[in-house]
């Protein structure tokens, strides 16, 4: 065990946010749905819907990314050396996270692009597995988000040791495409990352 | 000859050719290809009984003395065993003199064994011996020989013939090594040798003996050890994942150890106690390091271990407790993060819920001797805890910590002879506050979760305190409706929790339903809110009644409840009753007061409806069918005093002839209370009627008259009900075949006004046939699909095809005791998919071949998976035109169907993968298919359960292209279509990766 950086980590409990807690039950007088249709004396419209219930949710509002989802990506990697959770290490939190959706992206003006920025919080001030942590998050986001947003991924301020050089490492773009052609770089990354995988396709 | 033998009746042989036979078998063999044979008849010499016991124990000393027996082939060495076996049966006494020759001899001729069939017997063999012999100086021998074994790794051969497992040979061994106190010295280290090797099996296997082993070794023997056991489980359990198996694994060890040092015989002498006291103080020390960072990971896992302990033992609780619970509480005392404190709090929870375990729940009879709840280390501690458990629950701002506190106090609450009857409803008082007053949901919600578990074990308290306090809040009329309701949550989930708090609250209800009823009186018209309430009140009857009848399906539920319900009224009649006659009363009031019109609301009618067959399905034969039978005089024979009272002035009464086309409105109305009672009852009740075919045709002709849609289908379902259940003799479906189809089909061929109502009558009489797999009900399933064809009615025609298909609870079903034949649905499916292929075939227009198409894939959904499986490999050209149609019900349920064959014939789709994949992919885009997010999400599910189902080599050449176009998906405008993409992504990202 000596050979890990942090043995003995703090755990935090995940915060119930609105994504995890349970939609409240309503609580309507639990007498049952009275069928509907003509079969049960409902008088029938032309052309009526054979089922009525699917126009409800096929509405053609936007429902933009937001913080909470991008949390929901990453909050399930593993920490690479722990079979915990980054949320678990609270190495990401839900507010350490910001999206900026402008109204009219433009390509010419950098301000109103779609950005995403998040933070990561290492668990120790010298800890050299922030920037594997910092890549997973990156691929993990890369791979999970449209193209159409920059991501920002970047050690939370002060709580790094080396924190320029770490942020440096994350967002180059030629840097990180190297590392995922290091093989056993990928590895690493994919076994981190497949805990959030199962957990999606249990959900 | 020895064929012979073992073929022979054993009374043929004599004691004297017996042991000549004996000698000469002994004499033979050396004679090493013939030991075979010998072996065979030595085998059958011994089963036959008629060897002097002397005679007898020569057999094994020539047998280890000639032959060495791993140069045997596998039948041989396996007589030899069992000759062996039954020597030990037969002789023990005489090998046991023999011990020092005998033992080396058989562990030397053991030693090497392979095959599982011999090993079998052989580790029996060591296991007696071990139990009845002095093994002395053999004991290293012993254990040498037995771990060569360690662990057992064999893995069955696929249809092995010998039916010998994995967990045969284990159990063998185990057996083996905990046989004998003598052999701990050399087992124990040899044990934690293979506890600390990598290998998980051994481990585990490890972990299985050495618990084992702690009730036969003796604490002597694990002195020495016990550092290295704590080490090593100590490693093992740090490293595991929270709450994997593993964890588990590592934390039932520690228990057993625990429970075993300190239940072991040797324990009344110092020795027991002292290891155990050992293991607990290594055990405490290292935990209470770690519990001092009560945030960090190995702080959450020593709480766990030392709960683990509490519940091993009187002793370890005493122990752990005198020790760990000080420290904590001192921890409290100090400055900590919320995090910390909830760490804290929630580790002294789990150690009361230990003691629970141990020591047994409040009311509870005691069966174990060990224990002593009066000795409980908690009780002085008790006071400290409540006060601790309470200023947690009443953190501000701080959910989860405030539900830890709530668990503290039930577990507190709950622990067996811990508080006394005044501290309890002091405790009970406090979670009422938290129910009622809490604005935190959650907390509130814990509240009630705590009220209803204390309820459980002690139900006179709450009885007395939070439900009169509940009620008095139900009765306030200014509480706003969110409140009301969840009032009434509060007072099911109590009352569900034993039979008389239930009955004491369905009676508190009623007259709270009537209350709030008489209260409408001085309103000018109803309002939403007084409306809500009512139903509300009413579901939570119906929800109490629905929990019992869950109870009374639970056969030692019912012979309790036979013996109460002997004397008194059966409670859930009389709520029944009650409300009964009210709604009737308000059905033939004259006087449109807004009470009445409250009470003959169509919704509140309909639970009325759904409480009395309720009611009815938990009350006894006796009681349902007198019930039933007023039910039927009321509605049929009119006899309204049956219900009613109180005498009613005929001059302020209306009309009451329900079941005619031209009953009044209010009238029409209660009529679900009589198709809830004809559902309700079981096809073995009489019905009151005296003809029940002119029943069913008067039935069906007011049915198609009836001017209210509504009316006319409810009297159609009860004319299905009847026609499914009380067909005697077939002379109703007689009646349906010769008078009343004609007459409807009459109706559906034309195109007047009585399409729909007739449509209405047909299909519930074809479901009440085609469930009892009938041919007339077939024929009239036909009919109903070439209703299809006609443009005016098609759409009708889907529905009615749909009542026919449903598994819907409603009406017919189960659950409502009609009779249903198993088969049915294969035979429906049989007869209709040849019709709707040929109707898809000859379609005259496009619309109508969309309704064949939506038709079969309803069909397709409702049938069991392994008629259609078969089928659809025919059909799957179909189905693919069926994505095509610009109908999203229709897309959506066959793209359930591809979802389907994925998860059970995957090899059916794979030569059609190339064509499904582009399909789903289209229908997955938010830009092609901007309409339907459902049909999306479809899609992407059943995109995602590919990799799991269809073979890599076949998914290859589209992986690029889904990942590509599954990029578009992720961008879906809708937040539950990308989480869909997401996942599936990851599916396809990783099958790249395998």
């Amino acid at each position: 065990m000596s050979d890990l950086q942090n043995a003995n980590p703090t755990i935090y409990t995940p915060t119930p946010v609105p994504t995890t807690r349970k939609a409240r039950k309503v609580f309507t007088g639990k007498a049952k749905k009275q069928p509907k249709g003509v079969m049960h004396g409902d008088v029938p419209v032309d052309g009526m819907e054979v089922d009525a219930d699917t126009d409800a949710d096929s509405g053609v509002d936007v429902e933009e990314i937001d913080a909470e989802e991008v949390f929901d990506l990453i909050r399930n990697i593993n920490d690479p050396e722990h079979p915990l959770t980054l949320e678990q290490l609270n190495v990401a939190q839900p507010h350490l996270i910001t999206v900026t959706n402008p109204p009219t992206p433009s390509p010419t003006d950098s301000t109103a692009l779609p950005h995403i920025d998040v933070r990561i919080v290492p668990t120790i001030p010298h800890c050299s597995m922030a920037t594997l942590i910092g890549l997973c998050v990156r691929v993990r986001l890369m791979r999970c988000l449209p193209r159409r947003y920059k991501v920002d991924v970047r050690v939370r301020e002060g709580s790094h040791a080396s924190e320029e050089q770490v942020n440096k490492q994350l967002n180059d773009k030629e840097r990180v495409a190297a590392a995922m052609e290091n093989q056993s770089l990928l590895d690493v990354v994919n076994r981190c990352l497949a805990t959030a995988v199962e957990s999606e396709v249990v959900a | 000859m020895s064929c012979v033998l073992s073929e022979i009746n054993p009374s043929r042989i004599t004691s004297s050719s017996a042991s000549v036979l004996l000698n000469f078998y002994l004499e033979r063999l050396h004679d090493q290809p013939s030991v075979g044979e010998l072996a065979k008849g030595l085998l059958a010499l011994l089963k036959s009984d008629r060897l002097t016991k002397t005679e007898a124990s020569a057999i094994a000393s020539r047998i280890f003395e000639e032959i060495n027996l791993q140069t045997y082939q596998q039948s041989v060495r396996n007589n030899i065993y069992r000759i062996i076996e039954l020597l030990m049966q037969k002789c023990g006494e005489q090998l046991q003199e023999d011990a020092a020759n005998f033992l080396p001899a058989y562990i030397q001729a053991m030693d090497g064994e392979k095959d599982p069939r011999n090993l079998v017997i052989a580790f029996g063999l060591v296991r007696d011996i071990l139990r009845v012999f002095d093994i002395g100086d053999n004991a290293e021998d012993v254990c040498n020989v037995l771990f060569a074994y360690f662990p057992i790794t064999f893995k069955p051969p696929p249809d092995d013939p010998y039916g010998i497992t994995t967990e045969d040979l284990r159990d063998g061994l185990r057996n083996c090594l905990v046989a004998s106190p003598l052999i701990a010295d050399f087992a124990i280290p040899a044990l934690l040798e293979k506890l600390a090797s990598s290998n998980p099996t051994a481990k585990r296997d490890a972990m299985d003996v050495l618990a084992l082993g702690t009730l036969t070794y003796p604490p002597i023997a694990f002195k020495p050890h016990i550092q290295t056991i704590w080490e090593l489980a100590k490693e093992d359990i740090m490293k595991a994942q929270d709450n994997s198996e593993e964890q588990r694994q590592v934390l039932s060890f520690l228990r057993s150890i625990a429970k075993g040092f300190s239940t072991n015989t040797w324990s009344s002498t110092s020795k027991g106690e002292e290891a155990l006291s050992l293991f607990l103080t290594e055990a405490l020390e290292e935990c209470l390091q770690h519990l001092k960072e009560p945030e960090s990971k190995l702080a959450r896992i020593s709480g766990k271990i030392l709960t683990t302990l509490i519940e091993a033992s009187d002793p370890c609780c005493h122990q752990v407790v005198g020790v760990a619970a000080p420290s904590l509480f001192q921890l409290l005392q100090g400055e900590l993060s919320s995090t910390g404190r909830n760490a804290v709090v929630e580790d002294l929870v789990d150690f009361v819920s230990g003691g629970r375990i141990l020591y047994g729940s409040r009311a509870e009879v005691s069966n174990r001797e060990d224990v002593d709840a009066d000795s409980s280390p908690f009780l002085q501690h008790k006071d400290l805890l409540l006060d601790i458990f309470s200023v947690t629950a009443q953190t501000p701002n701080e959910t989860g910590i405030r539900i830890t506190g709530l668990r503290g106090m039930v577990a507190l609450a709950l622990s067996r002879d811990l508080l006394a009857e005044a501290e309890l409803r002091n405790v009970i008082i406090q979670l009422q506050r938290f129910l009622v007053d809490d604005s935190e949901e959650l907390v509130s919600d814990a509240a009630l979760q705590a009220v209803a578990d204390v309820c459980r074990h002690v139900p006179t308290l709450i009885m007395q305190n939070t439900i009169p306090l509940l009620f008095s809040e139900a009765r306030d009329l200014s509480l706003t409706p969110d409140r009301f309701a969840r009032t009434m949550e509060s007072i099911e989930v109590i009352a569900i929790e034993t039979e008389t708090s239930a009955n004491v609250v369905l009676a508190e209800l009623l007259s709270l339903f009537f209350e709030r009823v008489k209260a409408l009186s001085g309103n000018e018209s109803l309002d939403d809110v007084a409306m809500t309430s009512l139903l509300a009140i009413l579901g939570t009857i119906q929800g109490i009644l629905q929990t019992r009848m869950e109870h009374v399906l639970n056969p030692s539920y019912a012979q309790t409840r036979a013996s109460a319900a002997e004397n008194d009224k059966d409670p859930g009649l009389a709520v029944a009753e009650a409300l009964l006659e009210a709604t009737i009363t308000a059905a033939i009031a004259r006087d449109p007061s807004t009470a009445n019109q409250a009470l003959s609301d169509v919704e509140i009618v309909n639970n009325v409806a759904e409480i009395i067959s309720t009611a009815i399905r938990i009350s006894d034969v006796q009681h349902s069918t007198e019930f039933v039978r007023r039910i039927f005089a009321t509605f049929f024979g009119n006899k309204l005093s049956e219900f009613v009272k109180n005498s009613v002035q005929d001059s302020q009464m209306l009309r009451f002839e329900p079941l005619k086309r031209n009953a009044t409105e209010s009238a029409a109305r209660v009529v679900p209370i009589l198709l809830s009672a004809v559902t309700a009852i079981t096809p073995a009740t009489q019905l009151p009627l005296s003809s029940p075919s002119d029943f069913l045709y008067s039935l069906s002709a007011e049915a198609i008259a009836s001017p209210s849609p509504r009316h006319g289908a409810c009297l159609s379902k009860i004319a299905a009900v009847i026609l499914n259940k009380w067909d005697r003799g077939g002379q109703l479906s007689h009646r349906v075949e010769n008078d009343i189809c004609p007459e409807l089909e009459t109706y559906l061929d034309g195109d007047g006004p009585l399409v729909v109502p007739a449509l209405v009558a047909y299909a519930w009489l074809a479901r009440a046939l085609v469930l009892k797999s009938s041919k007339l009900g077939m024929k009239m399933a036909s009919k109903l699909i070439s209703v299809l064809g006609n443009n005016a009615t098609s759409k009708l025609g889907i529905e009615a095809l749909e009542t026919l298909l449903s598994d819907s609870e409603d009406v017919i079903s189960k659950q409502n005791a009609a009779v249903i034949k198993p088969l049915y649905k294969q035979k429906l499916f049989t007869t209709l998919l040849p019709i709707i292929n040929e109707g898809i075939r000859t379609a005259s227009s496009e619309r109508i071949r969309h309704n064949y198409l939506v038709v079969l894939s309803k069909l397709i959904k409702s049938a069991p998976n392994h008629i259609i499986i078969p089928e659809l490999a025919q059909l799957l050209p179909t189905l693919f035109t069926s994505l095509t149609y610009p109908d999203e019900v229709l897309q959506g349920s066959v793209i359930d169907i591809f979802h389907l064959l994925l998860a059970e014939a995957a090899s059916m789709l794979t030569p059609h993968i190339s064509s499904l994949i582009p399909v789903l992919l289209d229908l997955a885009n938010h830009r092609r298919n901007p309409r339907s997010m459902n049909v999306r999400s479809q899609s992407l599910d059943c995109l995602q359960a590919m990799p799991a189902s269809i073979r890599y080599d076949i998914l290859h050449p589209h992986v690029k292209r889904v990942l590509a176009q599954l990029d578009s998906c992720l961008d879906d405008p809708k937040k539950s279509v990308r989480r869909v993409a997401v996942a599936c992504k990851g599916r396809w990202l990783f099958l790249t990766k395998d």
